[in-house]
Order: C-alpha cells, then sequence, then structure tokens
C-alpha cells in the first residue's frame, strides 16, 4: 500500500468512528438506562460520569443538567399512542398539580432543535406557580400553534416538536416512585 | 499472503473506527466545554449574566425559560477564587452548581437546605485550602478539575422574583486570592 491508501484509509476510519459516534449518542430514545413513564423518558439516577455515552447524550441535550438529587428532567417526543409530537395534530397534556411531590417543577415545549418555539405570547412554559387549575388542582395544558383560552402553550407552525417534564427537589419517596408513578399524560386532541 | 495481509489491514482498520467513536464519546463533553468558554468571549473568572431566557437563546439547547442564570468560567490552576453573594430566601429556588471541564455537576449549594442570605465560597485546587464553615454561610468547595464552570440558577416566576433576581446576579462576585 502507498501513503495515500493509508491516508484514505484512515480517513475512511474517522469518518465511520464519527458517524457511529454520533448514531449512539442520537440513539438515546434506546437507552437501557432510561425509563419510560406513558410519554416520558428520564432517569432518577444519572449515571453522570461513570457512563461515557450516557454523559455525552446528556451532555449534548442538557447542558449543565444536576444530578438526580437536585433535579430529574423526564423528556417526551411522543404522544400516549406512541406518535411523534407533531403540530399537524393539537394535544392536550393533562395532570394534577397534587400529584408532583417537589419544590418546583415545569412543563417546556421546544422545537425539534430543542431550542424554546419563537411565538408572539412569549409563551414556553408552564409551572407549578402559574398553570390554572381546578379546585381539586386538575390542569390541562393545550399545546396548538393557534391560540387557546386558558393554559395554552405554543407550538410551532408545521414541525415536530418536544416537551421536557423539570422536577426540581422532588420528595424522595416520590422519586423513588417516577418510573410508575401517573405522570401528565399526553393525548391528541379529538381523539379522546 | 495476500489475504493474510487484508486480514490485518481490516482489523487495524476496525480498531481504528472502535478508539474513534470511543474518544468521541468519551470526550465529547470536555469539547462542548471548551466551546462554551470560547464562544463567552469572556476572560476566565469572571461573572457572565445574560438576561432572562428567551426564544433568541441559541447557544444552550432546553434553556428553562423559567431560570435566571449567571455563569463564571473558572481556573484555580494558580490561585483560588472566592465567589460571594447572595441567596433569596427559600421561596425563590436558587442554586449554585459547580461543573469539572467535562461538565460533570461536583457540588451544588442550594437555599432549600438552610442555606439564606450572604455567603463566601472558596473554590480551591488544593486540598489542604481550608475556609472554617461557618453558619451555613462560608464554604470550601474543592474543585475536581481546574477549569471548569460555576452557574447560578434563579427561579424566577413573577415580576417580583425578577427584580429579586437582577439584585442577586448583580452582588454575585469573584475574586482571585
Amino acid at each position: 500500500m502507498n501513503t495515500w491508501k493509508y491516508i484514505l484509509l484512515v480517513l475512511l476510519a474517522i469518518v465511520l468512528g464519527t458517524a457511529i459516534a454520533a448514531f449512539r449518542i442520537f440513539s438515546y430514545e434506546n437507552s437501557s438506562a432510561l425509563f419510560k413513564n406513558g410519554n416520558w423518558m428520564g432517569t432518577t439516577d444519572l449515571p453522570l460520569g461513570r457512563d461515557n455515552l450516557i454523559t455525552a447524550q446528556v451532555t449534548l441535550l442538557a447542558m449543565y443538567a444536576f444530578p438526580s438529587e437536585e433535579a430529574v428532567y423526564l423528556f417526551a417526543q411522543r404522544d400516549v399512542d406512541g406518535n411523534l409530537l407533531h403540530t399537524a395534530n393539537d394535544y392536550r397534556i393533562s395532570g394534577n398539580i397534587n400529584l408532583i411531590k417537589a419544590k418546583y417543577w415545569s412543563i417546556t415545549a421546544y422545537g425539534k432543535d430543542l431550542f424554546l418555539i419563537p411565538n408572539e405570547a412569549s409563551r414556553y412554559s408552564f409551572n407549578y406557580s402559574n398553570i390554572k387549575t381546578d379546585t381539586t388542582g386538575n390542569f390541562t395544558i393545550i399545546l396548538s400553534p393557534t391560540k387557546h383560552n386558558g393554559n395554552w402553550l405554543p407550538t410551532p407552525t408545521n414541525a415536530r416538536f418536544n416537551l421536557l417534564l423539570r422536577i426540581y427537589k422532588g420528595e424522595k419517596e416520590y422519586l423513588k416512585e417516577l418510573s410508575t408513578t401517573p405522570l401528565p399524560s399526553i393525548t391528541k386532541m379529538g381523539i379522546e | 499472503m495476500k489475504k493474510a495481509k487484508l486480514i490485518i489491514y481490516g482489523v487495524v482498520f476496525g480498531m481504528l473506527v472502535y478508539l474513534i467513536q470511543y474518544l468521541l464519546i468519551a470526550y465529547l463533553p470536555n469539547v462542548l466545554f471548551g466551546l462554551a468558554k470560547v464562544l463567552s468571549r469572556k476572560p476566565l473568572n469572571t461573572v457572565i449574566s445574560p438576561p432572562k431566557t428567551d426564544a433568541k437563546l441559541r447557544r444552550v439547547v432546553l434553556p428553562n425559560p423559567d431560570f435566571v442564570y449567571s455563569v463564571i468560567f473558572y481556573d484555580v490552576s494558580e490561585h483560588d477564587v472566592v465567589l460571594t453573594g447572595e441567596f433569596p430566601d427559600t421561596s425563590q429556588y436558587a442554586c449554585i452548581g459547580f461543573y469539572g471541564n467535562n461538565l460533570q455537576p461536583y457540588r451544588v449549594i442550594n437555599n432549600q437546605t438552610g442555606v439564606t442570605g450572604s455567603y463566601k465560597i472558596r473554590l480551591t485546587a488544593n486540598n489542604s485550602s481550608k475556609l472554617a464553615n461557618n453558619a451555613n454561610r462560608y464554604f470550601t468547595v474543592q474543585a475536581k478539575t481546574k477549569q471548569g464552570s460555576i452557574l447560578m440558577r434563579l427561579l424566577v416566576t413573577d415580576s417580583v422574583h425578577l427584580k429579586q433576581a437582577a439584585e442577586i446576579q448583580r452582588k454575585l462576585m469573584i475574586a482571585e486570592m
């Protein structure tokens, strides 16, 4: 083999190695480290620094993430039927604030690029203090590109989007049961 | 002979591909830290306090719009640094997280565990440097890496919080010892 062939082989190895690394990092949805509870996936035991792959995935998707004892992040990109969230549909998030036992929690909508979704209302999230509930604590958030009354969270026009449920300083017992405890459900409107 | 040579090249190529993907995954956090540090365009050991997060922020994915942040890219390779500031009362969640040069958190101090009011935190790379803990106000934090980041998060749910947050950001200071 001459030198050029060696160089070509090394370049090919770099391209292939990079592609494999990118594939493994972006395959987080199938990670065995994450539990799935309804629409949401996450973990209460982030192996940051212990597992290179999870560490890379978390760092890329949530730079400056906290350890689980401080904050838990639950990600949703599908509705209850397993379909990707897309603004071709409107969605309803239903839950009860009394069932989320934490110092602070919020549900934020992000575009496919994982940045906040620009909108005229400058409304990006709902949290424990600004969400409207009924007398028993039940709440509904409407996800739609068009304005709705109540807890309306604007979504982009004709695009996929994602949701993140943040739970800060969750109660210990609540976090223990987080993989099975009822969490807000995301349903496509019109088919409930 | 030619077949044996091809097998050897194949094995070496496979090992090279494996090594490259392993290194990329293992060192991605360090690369991201380096990029964040360079893109901040600020000197090390300086407090950076961007405005409240909104859709215009396109630097860090999945930002929390309920938080006001201040960040410091620290360097304690030659001197310890002392961070001074103030926590709000427990009704407004606030915390300071210390991250290594791989963006992994190694210490979090928040105002939900009795730490409120003014504080002083000495960040050191030296094991023997100690600042006496005193009434939950003075801390010594052992830096896991000589360079890294300090991130202050302040929960802002209304205009009163926002005003308080601006004042707390203003009071956050860092000095080399």
